[in-house]
């Protein structure tokens, strides 16, 4: 029977039964959801393939710095060298155009290495998990 | 390993280093160290005396764990071992024996062979599994985890072949009524579609879905109208005067009652009086009487009430008596006459009291008889509990006596709270009855919405009905609004208006409902089709009856026929009365019988022919085999300390049998007699689960052996580390001594014999470290591993460069070579205690939590010996240390700033060892990734985006 018809007669009959039945009932806000949050391997991938990136361009960095060639400082790559050597002198460094430009680059790249294994540090925390990746 | 155990060990005086002379006769030396061995053996004799004695106590204090690890390292004592088969004690005697007779090989070789005894005691005292006994343990777990999984493969293909079995088993009856089922099954599944597509497409379905909401509302609507017809609002004032009056009698029945307790007291103190023995005793009775004349006075004083103002006077009347009273006991016999006097007044004020509550009470009857004088309305039924309690209050009273009127307080006050809940029913009636009203235009409106919407019906009476639905809404909404005016009567008469309005509008609908010919033809096909697939079915139904399957399965499956058949029977009815939606549900329950009956009718048929009565036989033999090896393995599995996957491998061993029971039954019966291989075919599932069961428990243990023996691993790891670091640290500074030593030139021969020593060192501790780099390796650990292998590489280069070969270096260059491969083992044993600290933080954490620590190693799954974190902070470590060498070179040579300067081929060389030194840690950087199956990043010649 619907509540329609229940509750007059209800009312005669179950008086206090009805006030209790009329209090507001508890409910619960729905379930936040965290859409748009990315999925934490996809995260996680995409920190180590940054890091190795770095690494590999500090290598090759550090490569050039060890043959004494300074030619990529103003060949082709040139301009990701400027920009991280904008980098290390907004930290201090000063550019020469020498040996020391390329080592100051890798560094910087260095800085971005440490950076990104934090980052991946940082994930692996997060997602419950201090340990393991 | 062993250089932990050498200042125990050495407290027993126990050392294998020290040399033992050789030849005739015993030296002073020979003579000690025999003598020390002696004493060794004493003291593991009271050793044991004591760790007995302490066994004793703590497993009397309970401490199991404790004790056992104590009767452990006494079997272990008392364990008999090598070719003399002798006791650790007696192995002492016989090194100390040894020394004494000058047989020096002997007594070293017992001596070793003590050590190791020791440390195993040790490790037992200490709770601590030997690495080889954990992997003993694991090594039993995955034998017979292997042999449960044979048993299981074997299980699995015998399940199956039985199935096959049982499927080629079943009766040409079974297999036809299964075939007819299919097919009926289908044809019940395309009529009920068609069914279905006909009333959408027609607009039945929502035409039938009104109609039912409909009448509902109007079952709901008959029952609100009675409730309205019962409703009579009350009379506000008559209620409030009543209330009031019987109020006014509560108060008096209070005042009475306070009356009589007063009474009471002096009465009691008069009797005190009279037979007192003294003057100081009847005076006695004064200081309660005046005391409760205090109270009553205060009370009267607050309340002004007249009735507290007597007892009040009358108490103190009474004190007075009492405290003025005589020696005499004429003197206490007339305190005692005046105390009573006044106790008389108290109680003649009671009565006039509850007189007055009774004349309240008598006042409040009139209006509640009128009111409940009709006992078919609200009103009378909420005041009815009233008027009783009143009655009884009044006769009560009328008994005239003290517990009379007490009585009827109780009733009184009783009838006040029945008013009180009267009054707030009647608000919640109202309040109850409105909204039945005004949910019920709403539902007439959204229904007569839901008819604008419909489909394929009469415009006529579509608009009929549409019209009357308007009448319902609108009387409905009157009725609601009669009732916030509490006119009941206009309310009633207007529900009952929506109540003919809603009859009205159904009977329209239901002539709307009338389908045209083409619909109604359409309706008599599929009744009649629906009657053709029930008849087809009935005739299936009597066949399976005397032919199909044992009894129990006969009896079931018809069963569900019939449940089939019926509700076929029903949706023809429908069908023919143009419900189409009863029909659809009538059709479901019809095909989910049919589904049922199809489900056991394809179980395992009994085997038919004597050759598939030899395959039930030998498919019980094979079962047999498989109850017997799994029988074998829960034995294998109780003869293990924990146990594990005994009780399933039990279960699996009962189930089993019970399969090949049945399965001889199978091979041994007749067609038709019974259900055996469908039994079997479910013990064999059973089977099954349990040996899975067996499994997991298997490997739960497993993991657990697992994270023990890494345990013992990284521990052994990181003693050998700290070992290697004290020697390298030894070779390095005997590097720098005999360095500042060396003159210019070649070296001389004690500088070269030093350096050969010195070599030698660093070529064992190399070899060392090999080993390190094994173990590593074979534990999946990257980053370490590569690192104690660079180590390896660096001391046995270091070893080379020391001797000839290198030309006895010992130099600076040298030199640092040493100290980086001392930084690196510095790491490695930071980073390995850091981790054996964690875990232990981790085990107490768990053992805090016990039950929860139960659920983690249910999930957690087996960590790698040293955690991937770990791995990533020794190679961010190492980046740093290469940038930290990068920035040390710019500041040693400033000239690497100055454009175009020709760099000096050293710094060019140095460089060209931190690149190499960078390219490892990229290559260990790819290694890693590999292992966690992180992809590779895309191509990217520049190395310069994101």
């Amino acid at each position: 029977m619907k509540r329609t018809t229940l509750l007059p007669l209800a009312a005669l009959t179950f008086l206090p039964l009805l006030a209790a039945q009329d209090k507001p009932k508890d409910w619960l806000p729905p379930q936040l959801s965290e859409q748009g949050k990315e999925d934490p391997r996809k995260q996680l991938e995409k920190a180590f393939q940054k890091v190795e990136r770095k690494l590999e361009h500090r290598s090759l960095l550090l490569l050039e710095a060890s043959k004494g060639d300074t030619s990529r400082l103003t060949g082709a790559g040139a301009s990701g060298i400027e920009e991280l050597l904008k980098m290390a002198q907004q930290q201090g460094s000063q550019s020469s155009g020498g040996l020391s430009d390329l080592l100051q680059a890798s560094g910087q790249e260095g800085r971005q290495v440490l950076e990104g294994i934090d980052e991946i540090l940082k994930i692996a925390k997060e997602n419950g998990n201090p340990n393991g990746l | 390993m062993r250089a932990r155990w050498i200042p125990i060990l050495a407290l027993l005086g126990l050392t294998a280093a020290r040399p033992v002379p050789q030849g005739e006769g015993m030296s002073r030396e020979q003579a000690a160290l025999a003598e020390e061995q002696a004493l060794v053996a004493r003291q593991i004799k009271k050793l044991a005396t004591v760790m007995a004695a302490v066994e004793k106590r703590l497993r009397a204090e309970g401490r199991v764990h404790a004790a056992g690890l104590l009767a452990d390292a006494l079997k272990e004592l008392a364990e008999r071992e090598g070719n003399g088969g002798a006791t650790l004690e007696e192995q002492v005697s016989q090194s100390s024996q040894g020394i004494r007779t000058g047989r020096a090989m002997t007594a070293l070789e017992e001596q070793e062979a003590t050590l190791q005894r020791l440390e195993r005691l040790l490790e037992i005292l200490l709770d601590r599994r030997r690495v080889e006994d954990l992997e003993k343990e694991l090594q039993d777990i995955g034998e017979l985890k292997q042999s449960l999984e044979q048993v299981r493969n074997e299980q699995q293909s015998l399940s199956q072949a039985t199935r096959e079995l049982g499927q080629r088993a079943r009766s040409d009856a079974q297999k036809q009524l299964g075939e007819t089922l299919d097919r009926l099954g289908k044809e019940q599944r395309d009529l009920l579609n068609q069914v279905e597509q006909g009333a959408r497409e027609s607009g039945a379905f929502e035409m039938e879905r009104l109609i039912s909401e409909l009448a509902r509302n109007l079952e709901d609507q008959q029952l609100n109208s009675e409730a309205l017809g019962a409703w009579k609002p009350m009379d506000e004032a008559g209620r409030e005067a009543t209330r009031a009056q019987l109020a006014e009698a509560r108060r008096a029945e209070s005042q009475a009652e306070a009356l009589r307790q007063a009474a009471s007291q002096v009465e009691q103190a008069a009797q005190n009086t009279a037979s007192a023995q003294s003057q100081n005793q009847a005076r006695a009775q004064a200081e309660p009487l005046a005391k409760a004349a205090q109270a009553a006075r205060n009370q009267a004083d607050r309340s002004g009430s007249a009735e507290q103002q007597a007892i009040a006077e009358a108490l103190e009347q009474a004190a007075k008596a009492a405290s003025e009273t005589g020696a005499s006991q004429a003197e206490r016999d007339a305190a005692a006459q005046a105390m009573r006097a006044q106790a008389e007044n108290l109680r003649n004020a009671a009565q006039q009291a509850a007189n007055q509550a009774q004349a309240q009470r008598d006042a409040a009857e009139p209006w509640l008889q009128a009111a409940t004088s009709d006992e078919q309305n609200t009103q009378s039924a909420a005041l009815e509990p009233v008027r009783e309690a009143l009655e009884a209050a009044r006769q009560a009273h009328q008994q005239g006596t003290a517990e009379g009127d007490q009585e009827a307080q109780r009733h009184t006050e009783d009838a006040v709270r029945k008013l009180d809940q009267a009054a707030q029913a009647e608000a919640m009636l109202e309040q109850a009855l409105r909204a039945s009203q005004g949910e019920q235009a709403a539902n007439m409106e959204r229904l007569a919405r839901g008819l604008e919407r419909a489909q394929g019906s009469s415009a006529e009476s579509k608009e009929q009905a549409a019209q009357a639905l308007q009448e319902a809404q609108q009387a409905a909404a009157k009725s609601a609004e009669s009732v916030r005016e509490r006119s009941a009567e206009q309310a009633a008469q207007q529900a009952q208006s929506a109540s003919q309005a809603m009859q009205k509008a159904l009977n329209a609908l239901r002539s709307a409902q009338q389908n045209s010919a083409e619909r109604q033809a359409q309706l008599g096909q599929q009744a009649a089709r629906q009657g053709e697939l029930q008849q087809q079915l009935q005739s299936a139904r009597q066949n399976a009856r005397q032919q199909v399957g044992p009894d129990e399965q006969r009896q079931s499956v018809d069963s569900d026929l019939a449940q089939a058949e019926q509700a076929m029977q029903q949706a023809q009815q429908s069908l023919e009365e143009g419900q189409s939606a009863d029909a659809s549900q009538a059709q479901r329950e019809a095909l989910e019988a049919l589904e049922r009956a199809g489900e056991k009718t394809a179980q395992a048929g009994q085997p038919q022919t004597e050759s598939q009565r030899q395959e039930a036989r030998e498919l019980a033999a094979r079962q047999r085999k498989v109850e017997q090896t799994l029988l074998e393995l829960a034995q294998r599995a109780k003869e293990r300390e924990s146990r594990k996957g005994e009780k399933a491998a039990q279960k699996a061993s009962q189930s089993a049998s019970q399969a090949s029971q049945s399965l001889e039954d199978s091979g041994d019966s007749q067609p038709d007699s019974g259900g055996e291989m469908s039994e079997a075919q479910k013990q064999q599932e059973q089977t099954e689960q349990a040996i899975q069961e067996a499994l997991n428990d298997l490997s739960e243990e497993e993991d657990q052996y697992k994270t023990l023996r890494q345990e013992e691993v990284l521990f052994k790891i990181a003693e050998e580390v700290l070992e290697m670091i004290k020697g390298q640290k030894a070779a390095l500074d005997a590097t720098v001594e005999l360095d500042s030593k060396r003159a210019e030139g070649p070296p001389s021969r004690p500088v070269r014999l030093g350096l050969r020593a010195i070599a030698t060192d660093e070529e064992t501790l190399g070899a060392q470290a090999g080993r390190i780099a094994q173990a590593l390796a074979e534990e999946d650990v990257v980053v370490f591993h590569s690192i104690m292998r660079g180590v390896e590489e660096d001391l046995l280069r270091i070893a080379r460069d020391m001797g000839q070969a290198g030309g006895f270096q010992s130099g600076p260059v040298l030199q640092a070579r040493q100290e980086e491969a001392l930084r690196q083992l510095n790491w490695l044993k930071e980073t390995l205690d850091e981790e054996m600290r964690r875990r232990q933080e981790e085990q107490n954490q768990q053992q805090q939590q016990q039950q929860q620590q139960q659920q983690n190693q249910q999930q957690q799954q087996q960590q790698p010996l040293v955690p991937d974190v770990a791995e990533l902070l020794l190679l961010r470590r190492m980046e740093v240390e290469i940038q930290a060498q990068i920035d040390q070179a710019l500041q040693l040579h400033p000239e690497l700033r100055e454009p175009g300067h020709e760099p000096d081929p050293l710094v060019l060389e140095e460089l060209v060892r931190l690149a190499y030194k960078h390219q490892r840690i990229v290559d260990l950087f790819k290694q890693f990734r590999e292992r966690l199956n992180i992809p590779a990043p895309a191509e990217d010649p520049e190395g310069l985006k994101e």
